[in-house]
Parts: structure tokens; sequence; C-alpha cells
């Protein structure tokens, strides 16, 4: 009989791969309940290294760890408001973290470390991966500047991806819901929905082009605009930022809820089965609290292993 | 040969961590090996005997093979009447030039494999078609097409 590696083998216990992923992203304006404020730009850069290594035929162990870069696009005199926690308007709260990171150059960290497991379940053309995993800053750094790198939260995300390739097709389906359970600042509920959709085609066997939507949605969570980032002492109409002395606005990006839709085209191109490589490019097309995405892109290379 | 199937498999696995948001601070990462290399699946997988020499017929069997069927390669007439004496095909494909070394064992009689021609050329398509509810055409077919026809068959015969 011929030999070949047949779809109904399933994964075995130690099969595995490594991933390598450069990520560029350029935000402009903050957009919140119809308003949008020009806070200038910022860039980040991030080096992603992931992987992941089969247990048995079902489960699956991953791991992440991004190492980023970011900064606050401004000028001196400063515009674009940067966030600066030595500023003397600080008076009725001062924050305990006084790390400056808008001052126009780029700093840098480890960001949240991320482990987890997931369970592969396939039923003809369709395969499913329930999974939950936990994530946590791998190193402590600051959350009050536009060139914050993250939001220094704890987070367990739980969810799904799914995949539907129809048989004889060249087409392929592919999702990704998850509710992420947040840790909690200053006791707020800022749990957040991720969802990723998208189609693609494969125009060869190690070649395949596909569109995707992104989304996070944050279902609670403050307004930008809301008061309570103001001090309770402050007089109508408040006055910015002398009045925003206050320890929520000192955390309020991990309150905002940030909602936000990206569209972006991927391709995904197989060197040989063992290696691969990927592209992205997205921006966003709905924002709501939050930061639009100018553009962004992103360049991974991914290494298969073998149990054999 | 055995790494491709990783690659294969297991490449739809994706997570989502971070959020995508872009507020001061905050990043998307999204987890997982993304698109896999494409392999079709064979929804009811069959026993299939390819008879033919060259590259083509190799490439051929491996891939259903890969789809999931249980293939058998035969090169010779001698060996495709020994195989086809056993029994234990459900579908033979092989050239329609060489309908006469198959047919006597293919779908004479009842539980026999069902012949899948190849032609050539269009005229021989055509010609084919009037003996033949499936045809494939060497030329314009592609594996996806030669798993459909051998599902459809495996279909009836079921």
């Amino acid at each position: 009989m011929v030999a070949a590696p047949a779809l109904g083998q399933g994964q075995q216990r130690g099969d595995a791969s490594m991933r390598a992923e450069y990520q560029f992203i350029r935000t402009g304006s903050f957009l919140s309940k119809n308003e949008t404020f020009d806070y200038w730009t910022t860039d980040t850069q991030a080096a992603l290294l992931s992987g992941d290594y089969a247990i048995n035929d079902r489960w699956t162990v991953f791991a992440a760890l991004p190492y980023v870069t970011k900064r606050f696009n401004s000028e001196v005199p400063w515009g674009g408001d940067p966030h600066n926690p030595n500023d003397p308007y600080w008076v009725d709260f001062v924050p305990p973290d006084k790390r400056f990171w808008d001052d126009g150059d780029y700093h840098s960290a480890l960001q949240d470390f991320s482990i987890g497991v997931s369970y592969s379940v396939a039923k003809g053309p369709w395969t499913l991966h329930p999974y939950i995993s936990y994530g946590v800053p791998a190193s402590d750094y600051p959350f009050f500047a536009k060139a914050a790198i993250g939001l220094n939260l704890w987070t367990v995300p739980v969810g799904t991806s799914f995949s539907f390739v129809p048989y004889f097709s060249d087409w392929h389906f592919d999702g990704n819901v998850a509710y992420v359970f947040s840790e909690k600042p200053l006791g707020a509920n800022v749990d957040y929905w991720l969802v990723h959709l998208s189609a693609g085609y494969w125009f060869k066997a190690n070649l395949s082009v596909n569109a995707f939507l992104s989304l996070k949605y944050v279902r609670d969570g403050i307004s930008l605009l809301s008061p309570d980032f103001i001090n309770d002492d402050a007089a109508f109409p408040p006055v910015y930022p002398d009045d925003y002395d206050t320890r929520e606005w000192w955390q309020h990006d991990r309150l905002i809820g940030n909602r936000n839709l990206n569209f972006g085209l991927g391709i995904d191109y197989f060197f040989s089965p063992e290696w691969k490589m990927s592209g992205s490019a997205y921006q966003s097309i709905w924002t709501e609290e939050s930061n639009e995405v100018d553009f962004a892109f992103t360049l991974g290379v991914t290494r298969f292993f073998g149990s054999d | 040969m055995m790494n491709t199937r990783i690659a294969f498999l297991t490449a739809l696995v994706a997570t989502l961590i971070s959020g995508n948001a872009y507020a001061c601070g905050d990043s998307l990462y999204r987890v997982g090996k993304g698109v896999s290399y494409r392999v079709y699946t064979a929804p009811l997988p069959g026993s299939v005997l390819v008879y033919g020499e060259g590259e083509g017929a190799e490439l051929l069997a491996q891939e259903l093979a890969r789809s999931g069927h249980g293939v058998r390669l035969v090169r010779n007439d001698e060996e495709l009447q020994a195989e086809l004496g056993s029994g234990a095909y459900d579908v033979v494909i092989a050239a329609y030039a060489d309908r006469s070394s198959v047919v006597p064992g293919a779908s004479a009689a009842s539980g026999a494999p069902t012949f899948l021609p190849v032609a050539l050329t269009e005229d021989e398509e055509s010609q084919a078609r009037g003996e033949y509810d499936r045809v494939m055409l060497a030329e314009k077919d592609e594996i996806k097409h030669y798993l459909k026809a051998i599902h459809q068959t495996l279909k009836q015969r079921s």
C-alpha cells in the first residue's frame, strides 16, 4: 500500500511547533462616545515567541511570551498629552510608580506570559479546540503611559478555536472566540470578549491567503469621559489635567471599556512541511473607547516538529 | 515523511491572548500555528487500486492515501490482474485506454470494484462518458476532483 500521512491519524504525543513573530502597530486617535481625540501616535514593535506540545492525541499545552517595545510619538514641548506621573497636578493622589515612558523614546519590557491547554475534537470537516489559559505579567511594566506595553493585569481566557474545511474544497473558515476573565483593577469588572474570524483560500497546497476580522469587546468598563476619573472636589466644568489627580485616572487604561474591530489580510506559505512563513496586515474599522489602529502588520515563522 | 503530518493536522489551533484594543497600552497576540498545509479529506475512506506508470500515477496514489483512502499502486498488467482477483478494492483508477485490462475484473460482477477511467484527451473523455458515469480528464482534474468522484462512487456502492 502507498504510505502517506492520513488526516484521520490525528495529533500524536510529541507533535509540537515553535513560532517566532514580529509585530508592528501604529495607533492614532482615541475615539470616545462619538468624539475623536487626536493623541498623536504610538509605535509598537513586538517579538512574540510561542509554542505548543501535544501531550497525547487530544490535549495540547501551549505557551507564549512577548517582548514589547513601544514609543509615544510626540514633540518637546509636549503635544498629544503625554502621561507623566511626575506632573505637578498630582496632588490629592500621587502615583506610586514614577516611571515616565512618554518621552518619545522606545521603552521595552517582557509583557504577559501565557500558558494554557487545549483539547482537540474533530468531526467531519469541523475541528474544535476548546482551551483555557492563564496570562500573567512577566515584568512589572508601568501602565500609566501612552507608551505602556500592556495593562499589567492577569487574565484567564476561556475559549475555543474552530475551523471548517468543506470537503473537496480549497476554502477554509477559521474562528476563535474567547471570554477573558481579568484581574479587577480597583474592583471593576473589565472582563472582555475576543473574537477572530477568517476566511481563506488555498491557491496551492502550501499557499493560502485569508481575510480576517478581530474584535476585542469589554463588556463593562467606563468611558474616557466618565466623571469617575474626576476629583470629587473639582468645580464644573472640570479642568484637565488639574482635576484628574485620582487613582481612577492613574488606572484609566485598565478601567476603560476598550472596543475595537480590525480588518486584515493574511498570507501563509509553507517552504516545506516543517517550515512556514506567515504575514498579515490590518487596521481598525470600528473603535470605541480605544485608540484606533492606523496600520499594523505581522511576520512570523513557524517550525513544526513531529513525534516520530 | 511523518513530520508533514503535524503541519497538516494540528495547524489550526490558535489561542487569543491579551487584547486587541489599543488604549494607551494594549496589544493583540494571536498564538497558534494559523493556517495549515492543505490536505483534502476523504469523508468515506475506501480501498483504491491505481494502475499506471510514471510520476503522475505515483503522485495520485500518494495524495489519495494522504486523504485517508487505502491505496495500492500497480504498474503492470500482471500485478493488476492479481489485485483485481483479490476482490479487495472499491475503485480502480486507470487510463481509459487500459479499460480492456481493467474491465473484466472491474464493474463486471456484483462486488467488483468500480472502474474510474482517466481520459487523456477531450475526445477520449467524450467517448468515455458514453460508457461510464464518471470520467476523469488527466489534464484538467485535480486531486479534489478525483476524491469527489471516488466519494460519489463509494456512496453509490454503499
